[in-house]
């Protein structure tokens, strides 16, 4: 039932954050963070209210691992904005939450109560949020360098390239927290830490991958292009990992990691 | 190419020349058998990789090649060739460790693949190497660089080298009887030096759901079926209004409910009643304390001017599902009530003179003696009423050392969330 009170609160949220990234564009610093984080909260709010209202932590289905997603975006951009001042950050953030949002508005799922017995763990909570969190982050990443890729003319510049690294650094050590949380937990409810399940296969993939552009802007850091390029296969592989290998045929019926019936 | 220093095209060459060396072998022996690292064959090889990765390391002034491996461009291209291996490992269907690949190349049993091993071997000698590298020269603030490095180092070896040790069994425990033998995955039956003994079997179900079917028995609309919770009031299904008239979570057909008690225990057992029986039962049904109860409701079903009403069960294995028929194409059901939480009391024995009483259940399992024993199911066509309850026993001797690499990155990763920003600014002030 409190998915029909979602539009509103998200489309609340959602306007408080363009109005966050308009007057980021002006230069309003202040009112630019006070906007944002308001629609956090009053996302935030609608995801604590799901929260009690199903008794449990709404992190089973992909919609609602979605909810997570459209929060923590605005909020890393958030971060960012705060502590570099780039304008656009904003801008973007807003506009790829907004796309997630969409998402849970125009393909609702059915909500129930039901917690399978696997799912009931407190490795829950904290290894879903790690990783939307981290998914969030890279998603920033993959902003900054879809910016600096398509958008500006000139090359971009070292503090630039430092924030984009600073970005996958924080996202991949969330990435690798939330995947050992995972072993950890899959040890007490399956019996093995590693299975090789397809979305451990996937997370394996997503995490070397990110890992090679860390050691790549080591080896080149001044060879930015292949880097940034980087980024947004890093990006695909990680929607692949998330919710891609739904949708492939060698998954089905096969992964473990399916708890959206 | 090959003039020194070497480049990422070297480190390219290498990772490639191992992809085909893996295929050769491949072809050659056939897809690589873990089992031949069981006990004592993984320490030795262990041991004789530290020990090769510490030769290399003492070479390294004397040939190049030595102090290449802990370049990044060794690193780079054998990371990205693991990535793409990984990526056809995703892509395909994997067969069960039990079985042969199932196409003529072996990539549907990647893990026994051999150039996804080499490469990862390969890439297993370079973090050995780093991670050497970056003790010898130790600096405070490439810890979390390093610590990373061992831990995985750690991770990557002994979770391959020690899954020939692992063993999983499976052992099917029938109420008040002891049982000590478990099933491998081949079904072969071993006898353990641990005995459980199932007390008590417990399901918590969640309540089940009402919904409407189509004459083929697909819930409706086919694209995301509407449900009612059987506890609530009512709801609405495809246009037609349902209420709740009455709920019984543990219910029980009147005319099979006359039978009870009037009947000796053993014929009970054998009796079911069929859809005949049910078709005649028209009284009804009533709360029963009996094995094979199920849920039942009352329900009226009203759409415009029309309206039916009826009782619907899910059944159990006493007695069939009875659904509320509304017209020729659709019937409201009720669906099987799905498990919230299932537990089985188990007495565990063991041969050296343990005995311990314990709660055992999914995401909570049992560490005794080197072995974790796991809930893994129960008679699901029983439901609540299942006799016997199916126990995973594990037992991982490597599972420690594997633990510390596992903390080892963990460490690694919060020291490189710590210091994102401000190693790299030191490093480009220098």
């Amino acid at each position: 039932m409190i998915w029909t009170y979602f539009i509103l609160f998200a489309l609340t949220a959602v306007v408080l954050w363009a109005a966050g990234a308009f007057t980021a564009w002006k230069e309003r610093r202040q009112v630019a963070i006070i906007f944002t984080v308001a629609g956090l909260m009053v996302f935030f709010a609608y995801i604590v209210m799901m929260w009690i209202t199903l008794e449990r932590p709404p992190l089973r289905t992909m919609g609602e691992t979605r909810l997570w997603y459209s929060l923590f975006l605005p909020f890393a951009g958030v971060i960012v904005y705060g502590r570099w001042r780039y304008k656009w950050i904003l801008a973007f953030s807003t506009t790829l939450s907004t796309v997630f949002v969409c998402f849970n508005i125009f393909k609702p799922e059915t909500h129930s109560k039901t917690l399978m017995p696997a799912l009931q763990s407190p490795w829950f909570a904290p290894h879903v949020i790690v990783y939307m969190m981290a998914y969030a982050i890279l998603g920033a990443a993959l902003v900054m360098a879809m910016y600096l890729l398509l958008f500006r003319k000139t090359d971009p510049t070292p503090k630039e390239c430092q924030i984009t690294d600073d970005l996958v650094y924080v996202g991949l050590a969330f990435l690798t927290l939330g995947m050992l949380m995972g072993a950890l937990w899959a040890k007490e409810a399956w019996g093995h830490y590693w299975s090789w399940d397809p979305k451990e296969t996937w997370a394996a993939i997503t995490w070397l991958f990110y890992l090679v552009y860390i050691h790549y802007r080591r080896y080149r850091p001044t060879a930015y292009r292949p880097a940034l390029w980087a980024l947004l296969i890093g990006f695909c592989l990680l929607q692949m990992c998330w919710w891609g290998i739904n949708y492939l045929p060698s998954v089905k019926g096969v992964s473990v990691h399916t708890y959206n019936l | 190419m090959w003039n020194k220093p070497y480049t990422l095209k070297e480190g390219f060459a290498i990772a490639v020349g191992l992809l085909l060396t893996g295929l050769a072998l491949q072809m050659m022996v056939g897809p690589l058998d873990w089992d031949i690292f069981a006990w004592p064959g993984n320490i030795a090889v262990l041991f004789g990789l530290i020990v090769v990765l510490i030769v290399i390391y003492l070479m390294r002034k004397r040939f190049y090649f030595c102090s290449f491996l802990t370049t990044m461009k060794a690193a780079v291209p054998a990371m990205l060739l693991a990535v793409v291996l990984t990526i056809v490992m995703g892509l395909t269907k994997q067969v069960p460790s039990d079985k042969n690949p199932a196409d003529p190349i072996g990539i549907t049993k990647m893990l026994s693949f051999w150039p996804f091993v080499l490469e990862y071997v390969w890439m297993t000698v370079i973090v050995g190497e780093v991670t050497i590298h970056q003790l010898v020269e130790f600096k405070r603030r490439r810890i979390p660089s390093f610590v990373s490095h061992l831990g995985l180092f750690i991770v990557l070896t002994c979770s391959t080298l020690g899954s020939a040790d692992m063993k999983r069994l499976k052992m099917f425990c029938e109420i008040g009887k002891p049982e000590w033998r478990g099933l491998d995955a081949w079904n072969n039956v071993h006898e353990l030096d641990i005995a459980l003994q199932l007390e008590r079997f417990t399901i918590d179900e969640y309540p089940p759901k009402l919904m409407m079917l189509d004459r083929r028995g697909t819930p409706q609309p086919a694209k995301k079926p509407d449900m009612i919770i059987a506890d609530a009031n009512g709801g609405r299904l495809g246009g037609w209004t349902i209420r709740i008239k009455k709920y019984i979570p543990d219910a029980m057909p009147v005319a099979l409910s006359k039978m009870i008690g009037r009947m000796p225990a053993g014929m009970m057992a054998n009796i079911r009643m069929d859809s005949l029986g049910m078709s005649r039962n028209k009284a009804g049904y009533i709360p029963s304390k009996t094995r094979g109860a199920a849920y039942a409701a009352f329900i009226e079903a009203t759409h415009g001017k029309e309206k039916r009403s009826g009782w619907v069960t899910c059944g159990s294995f006493l007695f069939p599902l009875q659904m509320l028929h509304l017209d020729n194409n659709y019937n409201i059901a009720m669906s099987n009530p799905e498990p919230r939480r299932y537990a089985s009391l188990v007495d565990v024995y063991t041969k050296d003179g343990k005995a311990e009483q314990t709660e055992i259940e999914v995401n909570k399992p049992f560490a005794i003696n080197g072995w974790k024993i796991y809930q893994l199911s129960f008679n699901e066509q029983m439901g609540k009423w299942s006799e016997y309850s199916v126990f995973e026993l594990v037992a991982d001797p490597w599972q420690s050392v594997v633990y510390a690499g596992i903390f080892l990155l963990l460490a690694g990763a919060i020291g490189m969330f710590l210091t994102a920003s401000t190693n790299k600014r030191k490093e480009t002030q220098q």
